[in-house]
């Protein structure tokens, strides 16, 4: 809980991306809130989980503070320089390099015409993290923190040689080669077996707590979020409705979306006859504007006009 | 194995016959460098209106096993043993002809990628129609009403029939496909990763459709997933497989409660629990044996924690009943009524393939 206390490496306040959709229904383009108003602080050594389904923002949300997207309104402030003012390459690289991207599928973020060694090298060389004939050396060391042991036969290997689950742990060691303070995980284990989930899970667990990392883990799996997460967002259409510690939010949800996310998840040990059918909120319902308040003490929900 | 369990218990046999049957199946893919045996002396029945889960990890063979039934295998793969009988009838003597009323009349096969496979220029209704018409006289007009009642119930609006599959989200053409795969009323649904691609609210509301429409209709599923948790609520029995081969079978609350083989036991702890303490994952160290030279003994004893080195690494163990046969679980989805099914399915022996299951158990 101590993590929680530290204070913010970034902090996004009323972040906001709106899109105007290209198909114009009578002359007007309709305009679709992807994120809108979402505020949100990660601390070194914790990790907050951005929970929600497909289509609620948290991709772009990871995208903007990121820099690969720029937001319509708010700012993202690492430390104490405000990223959404950087401007040009050398500024934004600088950046980029202390907060990094994990992408879903580490079948596509690979290049499968280069060896392991090289998405690791490439890395280290751009962002000149170590003199150049220590490279390789760095690069064994990588592998080996990420479970790629020994790493000497991984750095050789292409990727179509590897798992899912080692491919990506090879995306999470390229991630961790320029040494960033914080890590945007974009749901990286939903494309994995089971079996290989845990690992991933346990390797995030093991970074937040040797490197001090502060990371964004973005999922729609609750149960996962409650294994790593210290504190939870979750997000539905473009705003955060419901926020707080981890346990709080799931064991007393206070959103009804919150509730039906956590009525979907699958319950070994329940008696699923005990569960009561799944109700999905109507979107419409929902008051667009209404204020998030502090129902407990470090707990929010947005306060809808719903029973 | 199972052929020996069923004549145990021959007085039920009498009524509630398989619906189908894998024996000894074995399904093999030459490949440059030898052949990799996907599916090995794999023997499991299925009952009417029962739901059999299948889990294991990906290239275990349990995709394989459903492409054998439908027999739509990937060349190079081919059924080189055992047999696989739909109502006592070998499946390998189905005539061209015989085999397209077979599919989607009598089995239907739902993959993960399924939604993706409706035509894109095409309105979803005429995709029904075109589908009923190739199997059967019937009128475009009958189709499409149809079209419109099996949509309603996998909750789409009926309407939506007119849709073109963009207009549609994800989760919805899954459930599209799934109502075409039900148009004919097949005696098997076979879903292989059904809601993998999907949230899990999507997820969720499907497989209680699939259960509801179960219920109604009464055909039997075969559900394949990596993702053991899944089929909990949902199945009566789960049959794990590695490496090709099944190396449990039992109820799924048995198999939850006390898993008899330790990859099972693996499975079972490689996903977080939403209530309860915060234990450390363990996952299954390790990776899946490469299937054209799997390791000699237990092809599970690489990665068991259980192991000693004999027999573990000498002798292969078969697959054997360990404990009491179970009463089936009665599912969160039984309460609903249901003419079509036999009201109790009779008791199943549990199966493991493991030197030790005793001691898990």
């Amino acid at each position: 809980m101590s993590a929680v206390a530290a204070s913010p490496i970034l902090e996004a306040s009323g972040l906001t991306r709106h899109f105007h959709l290209q198909t114009a229904t009578l002359g007007r383009r309709p305009l679709l809130r992807a994120v809108h108003d979402v505020d949100l602080a990660l601390r070194p050594g914790a990790v907050t989980a951005l929970v929600g389904e497909s289509g609620s923002g948290k991709s772009t949300v990871a995208r903007l503070l990121a820099l690969l997207d720029r937001p319509t309104a708010g700012a993202v402030r690492f430390g104490d320089v405000e990223a959404t003012r950087l401007r040009g390459r050398r500024k934004v690289l600088r950046y980029r390099s202390q907060v990094q991207l994990i992408f879903q599928d580490p079948f596509a973020s690979l290049n499968p015409a280069k060896r392991v060694e090289h998405h690791l090298a490439r890395p280290l060389r751009i962002h000149r993290i170590v003199p150049g004939k220590l490279v390789h050396m760095r690069v064994i060391e990588l592998l080996e923190s990420v479970g790629l042991v020994p790493g000497e036969e991984f750095a050789a290997k292409y990727p179509h040689e590897l798992s899912g689950g080692q491919r990506q742990r090879v995306a999470i060691a390229r991630a961790l080669a320029v040494e960033p303070k914080v890590l945007l995980a974009d749901e990286p284990i939903s494309m994995l077996d089971v079996s290989i989930r845990a690992g991933i899970l346990n390797l995030m667990l093991e970074l937040k707590e040797q490197r001090d990392i502060a990371f964004l883990y973005i999922t729609h799996d609750l149960a996962s979020a409650r294994y790593v997460a210290d504190e939870v967002l979750v997000m539905l259409s473009g705003r955060i409705v419901e926020r707080g510690p981890t346990d709080a939010v799931l064991h007393e949800p206070l959103h009804p979306y919150t509730q039906l996310l956590l009525s979907a998840v699958p319950d070994p040990d329940g008696d699923a006859r005990d569960r009561p059918p799944l109700r999905r909120p109507d979107l419409n319902e929902l008051d667009g504007d209404a204020p998030l308040v502090e129902a407990r003490p470090g707990h929010w929900v947005r306060k809808e006009n719903v029973e | 194995m199972i052929a020996s369990a069923l004549e145990l218990e021959e007085p039920v046999r009498a009524t509630v016959q398989p619906l189908i049957e894998l024996e000894d199946l074995v399904v093999e893919y030459p490949l440059s460098k030898g052949v990799a045996r996907a599916v090995d002396q794999v023997s499991l029945a299925i009952r009417p209106g029962e739901i059999v889960g299948l889990a294991g990890e990906s290239g275990c063979g349990k995709s394989t096993v459903a492409q054998a039934i439908l027999r739509v295998l990937r060349p190079p793969g081919e059924i080189t043993g055992g047999r696989i009988l739909f109502e006592g009838k070998d499946i390998a003597a189905l005539r061209p002809a015989q085999l397209r009323k077979f599919r989607w009349r009598n089995v239907s096969l739902v993959f993960q990628s399924a939604m993706n496979s409706l035509n894109p220029v095409m309105r979803v209704g005429d995709q029904f129609v075109d589908m009923m018409q190739a199997h059967q006289r019937v009128r475009k007009a009958a189709a499409l009403a149809r079209a419109g009642e099996l949509l309603e119930r996998v909750g789409i609006e009926r309407g939506r029939v007119r849709a073109y599959p963009h207009e549609l989200s994800g989760g919805m053409r899954q459930r599209v496909v799934i109502a075409m795969a039900l148009a004919l009323n097949p005696e098997l649904l076979v879903l292989d990763e059904p809601t993998t691609a999907l949230d899990v609210v999507v997820q969720r509301e499907i497989l209680e459709q699939i259960a509801a429409l179960k219920q109604d209709f009464g055909f039997a599923v075969l559900f394949i997933t990596h993702d053991l948790s899944l089929l909990v609520e949902i199945s009566d029995r789960i049959a794990i497989m590695y490496a090709g081969r099944i190396v449990e079978l039992a109820t799924a609350r048995e198999l939850f409660a006390k898993p008899g083989h330790p990859y099972t036991a693996g499975l079972i702890a490689s996903f977080p629990a939403l209530a309860g303490e915060r234990v450390r994952l363990t996952g299954i160290p390790g990776s899946p044996p490469d299937l054209r030279n799997p390791p000699p003994g237990c092809r599970f004893h690489p990665r068991c924690p259980l192991m000693r080195p004999t027999p573990c690494s000498t002798d292969e163990p078969a697959l054997r009943v360990v404990g009491p046969p179970a009463a089936p679980k009665a599912t969160r989805f039984s309460g609903r009524a249901s003419a079509a099914l036999p009201p109790t399915l009779p008791a199943s022996d549990r199966l493991a393939a493991c030197h030790y299951s005793e001691e898990l158990l």
